[in-house]
């Protein structure tokens, strides 16, 4: 098969799972107790009030018509409106999406430039002082909440030394990477703790490989065998773990994005619960079902690229 | 290379000669560990021992004030002792590390050892779970909950709970798979124990020690995630003493009196560090059998 | 006759084991000499120590002179140019020895472009040349294949192929048919063969079959526990082996002409490396050893002009060599 028909095939098997997700959002807000009209409104509500925001939501016909019409819209892509902001709630997430995607994606990429190096040096010198002093950061940051990370680096780089703004975005893509680097570095140096313990194994094993003892037999230069044959087999099982983190880092991302007063999705989550807009709460569970999804598509594929084993499997 | 594997124990062995049966080696990293997790116990244990203030005592004329001898950690902005107050707030994030982790724990293993064991329908069930837990990010899926049925720590304990023994019973399943196809599992049956028999006498013993370790892990994690929650707003209610909300309470003071929020934090860093330092050892001892 | 490589008394140190102690030979060009041994014998540290390939923990003394030049004493920049080049060597188990991402080609172009600076076209027009020399059928094809996608016998011919790429003097090859079928072994040990004469190559065959020594190898070192118990020419330590150990070595194979098979038959098992017998290292497990062999170390004596043994009791195993002949 090739590599197309086996993506497509991975695409195909995300459709059950995500319908899956779907099924588990709609029971977790329509069958769990409570009114959802009563918790809107509050206690003082009126019955002619109450009746009509159930009418709005559908929530006056049964619980089985609720069930289609709402499988419906989800395979359309029509997430319903937003309770408070009646504004779709596609819209509201795909407004704010981008803002999420360049986060965790500046974060990936800043998160692999610490671990790597790090990585790297504390395996060469495996059991030397710096590799014990690497190690231990690497053991702090785990330890280390995304949110108080967060906090500290706004106290010092942006509060404190005026580095960087305290929060917020910025006009376009190219000042949001500046407004958005000290939250990315916070979901980074998260990541790049758990990269680098992960990262720092594989390396110590590829390095008594005894193919690297044959690269180097073959005469090589040292950056060679360790460019090429050392990395790029360690990499293999650090790209797994990256796609396994990424459930973590989206995360990360709602914490962040709380810390920093990003208005992105994650940000959005928590304003909508606390507004107890579930439409949106369940709209926006979907979308990082599906995103989630498709990251592990893309680990799969890159792992097929790196690692030519993979595609016997 | 073989050969130098091959002297290695070898020189292990001259090393300590006359030796037969060696006793577990005291590291200092789970000794550490085992030590702040000790200390973090009696803090939440006997909190009014340990903190030299009450944790809710006023004082309006020493508010903000930065650290001092009288007040190592400093006071915040109701001029309350900051030292005190992460002690007392110990006793609720040692609450959250167990009563988050004891039901997935517990059901976990159960559920894990019975779909293990017995394959077929549940299990085919259990693996869409799977795949669905796996898809969905933890914390998003325990907001989503905990925003249905509202901010609490007791409604992060029922969250946390739903989701979490789907990984202790995912790693119970493996284990028991691959216990299953050893002999004896074979022999109890030919033998005609019924299936409690075999499962929770027999392959359960054999397959607990990953959970075992997990568990130790899943502990500094959920120290982590209740401390989260507490900042955001949805477990632990302000004005119960908890790590997380009591950052999220000098939030607003950052740049005036920083210790209000760093203190804190650095008893969830300690906190963490101790759990899975711990858990080291733990797995340590375990794979030592 | 000046030595291609003289190694002169070779230790390796590791902590308080000595796995190699005190090994001396000589390689002519165009020989083929056989290090023969039982696992742990030191044999694969020798070849290793040669080119520097061991870990830092291993310490290592004596001197491995190249064509004059001592190797061990080389700077790390100086051996690098030098492996691969003037020295190649291959490994036991080409599927753990070739980098499993990396296409074939790529393994043997990169080595093309460190020691003869051939790059693009030029080096996998090359790499193709040495995958036909090798014996690969269809080797423009193979040259974006992965190790996995090879069978065991291809996957060894491939690893020669990548050691010739430097076209280097001395081929190392550390048991290079062990993890091989018996009639893949003759193809393998056949195509070593069939390289040196038409490459003027020498090899150091490391094996511990004595069945592949008979027919590959001009002069054969029987190691044992790190040291050399004897080396000579190979028919001459057939006809007349001069060390309880070689002999004990022969009598586990049938025939020697139909010796392709695991030694076995001698009683015991060989010395821990951290605490080696005080004398002959072979005397606890042999059945001819007396007083003396027990108190130091024999040193090797000449048996002909370039049979050596360390054998006290020479006299007595050519005696018991000649009744079973």
């Amino acid at each position: 098969m090739g590599i197309v028909g086996r993506i497509g095939l991975r695409l195909l098997q995300i459709v059950p799972t995500v319908a899956l997700v779907a099924v588990l959002m709609f029971a977790l807000m329509r069958l769990l107790p409570g009114d959802p009209a009563i918790q809107l409104l509050g206690d003082r509500a009126t019955d002619a009030s109450l009746a009509r925001l159930r009418h709005e939501m559908g929530f006056d016909r049964s619980v089985s018509a609720q069930f289609w019409s709402y499988l419906e819209h989800v395979a359309t892509l029509r997430l319903g409106d937003s309770i408070t902001m009646h504004v779709p709630v596609t819209r509201l997430i795909l407004d704010r999406l981008p803002i999420t995607l360049m986060l965790t994606g500046m974060a990936t990429v800043l998160a692999l430039l610490i671990a790597v190096p790090l990585a790297f040096v504390a395996a060469l010198r495996e059991g030397g002082a710096v590799d014990l002093a690497i190690r231990m950061l690497g053991q702090v940051g785990l330890s280390m909440p995304v949110f108080y990370l967060g906090l500290i680096l706004l106290i010092t780089l942006a509060a404190g030394l005026g580095w960087f703004p305290v929060g917020g975005i910025g006009g376009g893509f190219v000042e949001n990477l500046y407004y958005l680097f000290l939250p990315a570095l916070t979901l980074a140096l998260s990541l790049a703790m758990v990269l680098m313990r992960n990262l720092r194994e594989a390396l110590i094993e590829v390095l008594h490989a005894e193919f690297v003892q044959f690269a180097t037999a073959k005469g090589l230069r040292r950056r060679l065998v360790l460019g090429r044959h050392v990395l790029r087999n360690a990499l293999v099982p650090t790209v797994t773990l990256l796609g396994l983190q990424i459930g973590s880092l989206v995360g990360g991302a709602v914490i962040t994005e709380s810390v920093f007063a990003i208005p992105g999705v994650g940000r959005l989550m928590i304003d909508s619960i606390f507004a107890r807009d579930y439409a949106v709460v369940q709209g926006l569970t979907i979308v990082l079902a599906v995103l989630v999804s498709l990251v592990f598509l893309l680990v799969d594929t890159v792992q097929g690229l790196l690692d030519p084993r993979q595609e016997a499997a | 290379m073989s050969e130098v594997a091959a002297a290695a124990p070898a020189l292990a062995g001259a090393a300590t000669p006359g030796r037969t049966r060696r006793l577990p080696r005291l590291r200092p990293g789970p000794l550490l560990g085992a030590a702040i997790v000790l200390l973090l116990l009696v803090c939440a244990v006997a909190p009014d021992w340990v903190a030299p203030y009450s944790p809710l005592k006023f004082d309006y004329r020493g508010t903000l004030r930065p650290p001092s001898w009288a007040h190592p950690f400093g006071t915040d902005n109701f001029g309350r002792d900051i030292l005190s107050r992460v002690i007392w707030a110990t006793r609720i994030d040692m609450q959250i590390a167990i009563f988050s982790t004891l039901f997935p724990a517990v059901f976990g293993t159960v559920a894990g050892c019975l779909v293990g064991y017995f394959g077929g329908v549940a299990d085919l069930l259990f693996r869409r779970l799977v795949d669905l837990v796996v898809t969905v990010p933890f914390l998003v899926l325990v907001i989503a909950i905990v925003a249905v049925l509202g901010p609490g720590l007791v409604n992060m304990y029922v969250a946390v709970s739903a989701v979490g023994w789907i990984f202790y019973a995912r790693l119970m399943r493996g284990e028991i798979l691959a216990q299953k196809r050893r002999d004896y599992a074979a022999a109890g049956r030919v033998m005609g124990y019924g299936w409690p028999r075999i499962v929770f006498r027999h392959l359960l013993p054999n397959a607990i020690s990953p959970v075992l370790v997990f568990w130790m892990t899943d502990m500094a994690l959920c120290i982590l995630l209740g401390s989260s929650l507490g900042y955001l707003g949805l477990g632990a209610q302000p004005p119960t003493a908890e790590w997380g909300v009591l950052i999220a309470d000098g939030k607003n003071f950052m740049t005036t009196a920083w210790w209000m929020s760093i203190f804190p934090g650095m008893a969830i860093v300690l906190a963490g560090i101790g759990f899975s330092l711990l858990g080291d050892g733990v797995a340590a001892l375990v794979r030592r059998r | 006759m000046t030595s291609l490589l003289e190694v002169r008394d070779l230790a390796v140190q590791i902590g308080p084991a000595r796995p190699v102690d005190g090994v001396s030979f000589a390689l002519a060009r165009g020989e083929v000499l056989g290090i023969v041994g039982e696992s742990g014998s030191g044999k694969s540290l020798t070849l290793r120590a040669i080119l520097k390939l061991l870990p830092g923990i291993a310490r290592t003394s004596g001197a491995a002179l190249w064509q004059g030049r001592d190797l061990l004493a080389m700077p790390e920049a100086e051996i690098r140019r030098l492996r691969g080049r003037e020295i190649g060597m291959i490994f036991q188990e080409p599927m753990t020895a070739l980098d499993p991402v990396l296409p074939i080609g790529l393994q043997i172009t990169e080595s093309l472009g460190e020691h003869l600076a051939l790059h693009g076209a030029a080096a996998r027009r090359r790499a193709v040349e040495l995958l036909d020399l090798v014996g690969i059928p269809g080797a423009r094809r193979r040259l974006d294949s992965f190790p996995h996608e090879f069978s065991g016998g291809m996957r060894q011919r491939a690893m020669i192929a990548i050691a010739l790429a430097g076209e280097p003097k001395l081929l190392l090859a550390d048991e290079p048919t062990t993890a091989l079928d018996v009639t893949i072994q003759d193809q393998i040990l056949r195509l070593l063969l069939r390289l040196r004469d038409e490459l003027a190559m020498s090899v150091i065959l490391v094996t511990h079959d004595l069945g592949i020594v008979a027919g590959t190898c001009d002069r054969v070192a029987v190691l044992y526990a790190g040291r050399i118990m004897e080396t000579g020419p190979t028919g001459a330590i057939y006809r007349t082996p001069g060390h309880a150990y070689t002999l004990g070595l022969m009598r586990s194979v049938p025939h020697r002409a139909l010796a392709r098979q695991r030694l076995q038959g001698i009683p015991g098992v060989p010395p821990d490396p951290g605490r080696m017998p005080p004398g002959c290292r072979f005397a606890p497990r042999c059945t001819l050893a007396v007083a003396a062999c027990h108190q130091a170390p024999p040193p090797l004596r000449p048996l002909g002009p370039t049979h050596a043994t360390a054998c006290l009791r020479a006299e007595a195993v050519a005696g018991m060599a000649a009744v079973a002949a």
